[in-house]
């Protein structure tokens, strides 16, 4: 196919949307073809039947129903994940959300997780679905651009599940706003100690914990690169800080 | 006449009253106020891609020359093609006991239910029993490691975050789910 | 108005033509303040109050479902942020309703039924339904003045089909019961 020619076609589309050109022509798929296709593709059948089924008991029009669906099948046919589309539809339906926003939301979803693979495809050669879900999750959630891409082009030579434990931190230490200068110095840490491994993942809880208690961002960062250098546990982190796990968790609610 | 009468009669009566009760007023220039609050809107591109599709109009299917819906998308986004490795992670097999707990000390809700991302937001999978001594709704469930979005729904009817959890997400719809970090074998979350 | 034209006004806004919304506001602007007259008992703030609810109508509009009827999804929205106002304001907000008990005395009549309807003085018993909880008092005047059908008004005031069904007959009970109370001497 030739790329250029099919991307012209393709702009003027866009074109005509944001113009707001109606193009002269009817919808092309039908909520069953669509369907279909997805079905093809490897999408599950679950969602798909449960728009089905909610079109055909009158609480959608097919219309909403197509472009309930596109999405999902846009994620599929561009090998992007479509589990995370799909819990998001799921999610949408339970909570009985307006149509729009929820094809809204997935759009939201599909352009991250879009990006997410532009990035990581820039610097890697194999992009691992892990990985891929968590920068995806992570640009969804509004964690910057620039954070992820920084990290990725700095260590994607590390070994993949180091690596992913610290994208992972990345993204839920950007998702609560902790300083982003302070997680690439413990990160830096960590990966010249070695001692980055996988439960760090979750230094989040820590923070929220510590941030309760009035703790600043950098002197948690601070004690966290300290650990790190000297490949200690999340635990550690608390215990420096002055309280103990224990404390976290002490109460009879422990989920 | 019986009571039985009286009361339809009484019934028809206060139903005929409400039908017919006065209207007040709206002050005058009160649309004008309305309307002069509002800026107009610029809708995206998927709500305009949105409202094409929901137009009131038939939907006829036109073969080759017609660009089906999903390739419209995909020009809005103008992906690279990629090579995927499939295969799942071992990881996220290994599952975890985890506890969820609202506390009700009067027991004021009839039923509560976990509804969330693990168990696709249905609640007949996860429905809570009440533990009197806690005073508290409670739910056991092994789920895998990673961070889980979950709410309560109480009485079937109203979706609850949890008090207790330690950090919320916008949901993309306009409300907040708690967020439950699963951490590893009985390892407790906050 | 009719939905499908009302589904069209919709679009027309969402697509950007503002001034179009104003045919609903003019619409629906006389039950909206009704509204927030009950809720409020002061004509200001009713008039705020139903401003800020066709404002907040406008702002949410993405959400409305346009299969579906306008202004019950208007009422709920209306609902809400005078329930949420009433929250702020701490429930200390006392409504002035006219003195319910002030009832045409019953008389010896042997029309029974005449005397219902002239005990039932259409403005009192108006009065005693404004005068009940917003629970109550709402589901009887979605269903009464402006007919929503059963499914629309538990939509509305978040409940069940049977919920909404029981509230009305609860309200009902409630309305002839103070009558009834009022009316023993």
């Amino acid at each position: 196919m030739n790329k250029l020619c099919s991307i012209a076609v393709l702009i003027a589309f866009w074109s005509l949307i944001v113009f707001g050109v109606q193009p002269s022509f009817a919808v092309g798929g039908t909520l069953a073809d669509q369907k279909t296709r997805a079905l093809e593709c490897g999408v599950s059948s679950e969602s798909l039947d449960e728009v089905e089924a909610l079109v055909k008991a009158g609480s959608f029009s097919e219309g909403e129903g197509v472009a309930l669906v596109s999405p999902l099948l846009t994620a599929c046919e561009k090998g992007l994940p479509v589990a995370p589309l799909q819990g998001k539809l799921a999610e949408g339906l339970a909570k009985q959300v307006a149509p729009l926003r929820i094809v809204q939301a997935l759009n939201v979803k599909l352009e991250a997780y879009g990006n997410a693979s532009l990035l990581l495809n820039r610097h890697m050669k194999s992009v691992t679905p892990e990985v891929l879900g968590v920068v995806g999750e992570g640009l969804s959630r509004g964690v910057s651009q620039q954070d992820f891409e920084a990290y990725v082009a700095e260590y994607n030579a590390q070994p993949s599940e180091i690596f992913l434990t610290g994208a992972e931190m990345i993204s839920l230490l950007g998702q609560i706003g902790f300083d982003p200068e302070q997680t690439r110095t413990m990160l830096e840490a960590g990966f010249v100690s070695g001692g980055l491994t996988p439960q760090w993942r979750y230094l989040v809880r820590v923070v929220l914990v510590a941030r309760q208690r009035g703790v600043s961002d950098s002197t948690i960062g601070e004690a966290a690169a300290a650990v790190l250098s000297e490949r200690g546990t999340v635990n550690d982190v608390s215990a420096r800080l002055g309280f103990t796990s224990r404390s976290m968790t002490g109460r009879v609610k422990s989920q | 006449m019986t009571d039985e009468q009286k009361e339809i009669l009484m019934e028809d009566a206060i139903v005929e009253s409400i039908r017919r009760a006065p209207e007040v007023d709206v002050p005058e220039g009160f649309s004008a106020r309305v309307m002069e609050g509002l800026s107009p809107k610029t809708p995206s591109v998927w709500t305009r891609m949105y409202l094409w599709l929901v137009r009131p109009q038939v939907l006829t299917v036109r073969p080759l020359q017609v660009i089906p819906v999903a390739t419209l998308t995909v020009a809005l986004l103008a992906f690279a093609f990629i090579q995927m490795n499939t295969a799942p992670s071992e990881d996220a097999l290994r599952l975890a006991n985890v506890r969820f707990v609202m506390y009700d000390g009067e027991m004021s809700a009839q039923n509560v239910s976990v509804v969330g991302s693990f168990n696709g937001w249905k609640a007949d999978r996860s429905v809570m029993w009440y533990s009197v001594e806690a005073g508290a709704w409670m739910l056991e469930a092994e789920l895998p490691p990673g961070d889980h979005e979950y709410l309560f729904l109480v009485n079937g009817e109203r979706l609850v975050p949890d008090p207790l959890a330690p950090l919320t997400r916008d949901d993309g719809f306009g409300n907040r789910n708690s967020i439950m970090f699963v951490v590893g074998e009985n390892e407790q979350a906050l | 108005m009719k939905d499908t034209r009302e589904a069209e006004i919709v679009r027309e806004v969402l697509l950007g033509d503002t001034q179009a919304f104003g045919i609903l506001v003019r619409e629906y602007q006389g039950p909206v303040y009704n509204l927030m007259l009950r809720m409020s008992g002061d004509a200001d703030l009713a008039a705020d109050l139903a401003q800020e609810a066709f404002t907040r109508a406008y702002e949410k509009l993405e959400t409305f479902n346009l299969r579906k009827r306008f202004f019950p999804w208007l009422y709920s929205v209306s609902l809400n942020l005078a329930r949420d106002w009433l929250r702020k304001r701490g429930r200390d907000v006392h409504v002035f309703v006219e003195d319910a008990s002030v009832m045409v005395r019953s008389e010896d009549v042997v029309d029974v039924q005449g005397a219902i309807h002239a005990r039932l003085d259409g403005a009192k018993a108006f009065d005693i339904v404004k005068g009940l909880d917003v629970k109550y008092r709402e589901a009887l005047i979605l269903r009464y003045k402006y007919d929503f059908s059963i499914r629309e008004i538990a939509e509305v005031l978040g409940l069940s089909v049977s919920g909404a069904k029981m509230r009305l007959s609860r309200g009902l009970d409630m309305v002839r019961h103070q009558f009834n109370e009022g009316s023993n001497d």
